[in-house]
């Protein structure tokens, strides 16, 4: 199969784009694709100082070196979650990553955090882990690019992560989710981070062969606590119709985010300030407070001296 | 070696291995690493297309590999290749 820019030896197809292309095209391809993502949906501008989630996974570290590669001024931003083993090696593929490319790294520990590691958490928790982590880690990641006056948090999330939410919200009709899902929510309230996903129009598979043919050494291991989640048979179910239709992943997702005025967000409205920490909420107090307090006994000190003044 | 007798019972079943015909010489064999298992397929040339297809895989979810190469389906693996097939699925 030859590419369908240069004519040079192809090492990958891509269905959904009806073309074949060789490693340098590819690369070329991915890069092109993130930009497009970021202008078209507004995600940020050149100047504006991003902060990239990094688990050590290829998503998020393929994210850092594509917006290193495009000229962001990037930062990494990782939580080590305390789980035995899982997290140290996560943490070691982050840290080798980053002094590679001597690119600025902020590391937070969830056991300094909440005063538990997960694997404490998970002993006395009866709710599923994977949300009550996730709740803890967006709470972080939120709270650090705030207080560091970053202006967005980008996420490695691609398109299939992306569809698998689509899919996921529409089967059970979770139309405050439906309002709100997008690859950028704005920070339209005080203490609210921007958030970007600029993976978001990439398929996880182009995110895999970005990955080995830029050599990113990322940490590819399954949580000890994952149990086959929904998105996982959501992503099989979307690849199964790309399968017989390329192109259906990427029509369902930008066809919704054309069509996504129709879904009225009228969760927003009930949000408030946590009365701990004054992070944003739906209820009294928030729920990452209500897990430190059972953990350390204290909320989270309210910190007006890093409200981005000066 | 569990891979060893995965080859016998192929050939055994076939009927190239036999009490009367104890000396067969494996001239051709492909190697594949699926999901970091290896198994090995006893032909001399196989489409990645068609051996995703026997491993029920999608291509939409899958990248093949030869010696830290990737590959397009249409390539054929040849023997003494040995092709590691990554696949997108796990959970992050
Ligand atoms: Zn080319
Ligand atoms: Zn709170």
């Amino acid at each position: 199969m030859k590419c369908k820019k240069c004519g040079n030896k192809a090492v990958i197809k891509l269905r959904a784009h009806r073309i074949a292309l060789c490693r340098e095209d590819f690369l070329s391809f991915v890069l092109n694709r993130v930009q497009q993502t970021i202008k078209r949906y507004k995600l940020f501008v050149a100047k504006e100082r991003v902060v990239v989630a990094v688990s050590g996974g290829k998503d998020s570290l393929t994210l850092f070196d594509i917006l290193q590669r495009l000229g962001y001024p990037v930062e990494g931003f990782h939580i080590d979650l305390g789980i035995d083993g899982f997290s140290n090696r996560a943490r070691e593929a982050v840290e080798v990553f980053f002094a590679k490319r001597e690119a600025p790294l902020h590391i937070r520990f969830l056991r300094e955090e909440v005063g538990a590691g997960m694997r404490e958490i998970a002993s006395q928790v009866r709710r599923p882990l994977c949300s009550l982590c996730g709740l803890m880690r967006r709470y972080i990641m939120n709270r650090f690019a705030w207080e560091k006056r970053f202006s967005a948090l980008a996420t490695g999330h691609n398109l299939d992560d992306e569809g698998a939410a689509l899919l996921g919200n529409l089967m059970r009709w979770q139309i405050g989710y439906l309002a709100r899902q997008a690859p950028v929510l704005p920070a339209i309230y005080p203490r609210l981070a921007k958030k970007a996903k600029p993976l978001a129009l990439l398929s996880e598979r182009e995110v895999l062969a970005y990955c080995i043919l830029r050599a990113i050494e990322y940490h590819d291991e399954q949580c000890p606590y994952a149990k086959g989640a929904t998105s996982r048979s959501n992503k099989e179910a979307l690849n199964l119709l790309e399968y017989y239709s390329p192109g259906s992943k990427i029509r369902f997702y930008q066809e919704f985010l054309k069509h996504q005025g129709i879904f009225p967000d009228s969760a927003s409205h009930d949000l408030r300030e946590c009365s701990m920490c004054g992070f944003l909420t739906n209820r009294e107090t928030c729920q990452f407070c209500e897990i430190l307090e059972q953990y350390t006994g204290s909320p989270v000190p309210v910190r007006d001296s890093e409200t981005g003044k000066g | 070696m569990p891979q060893d007798n995965l080859v016998l019972k192929n050939l055994q079943k076939q009927g190239l291995l036999t009490a009367s015909k104890p000396h067969v010489i494996i001239l051709f064999m492909i190697r594949i690493v699926i999901d970091g298992e290896e198994q090995q397929l006893d032909t001399k040339k196989m489409r990645i297309e068609t051996l995703l297809r026997r491993f029920h895989i999608n291509p939409e979810t899958a990248l093949a590999l030869r010696q830290g190469e990737l590959l397009t389906e249409d390539e054929d693996l040849l023997e003494g290749d040995v092709c590691i097939i990554m696949r997108t699925t796990a959970e992050k």
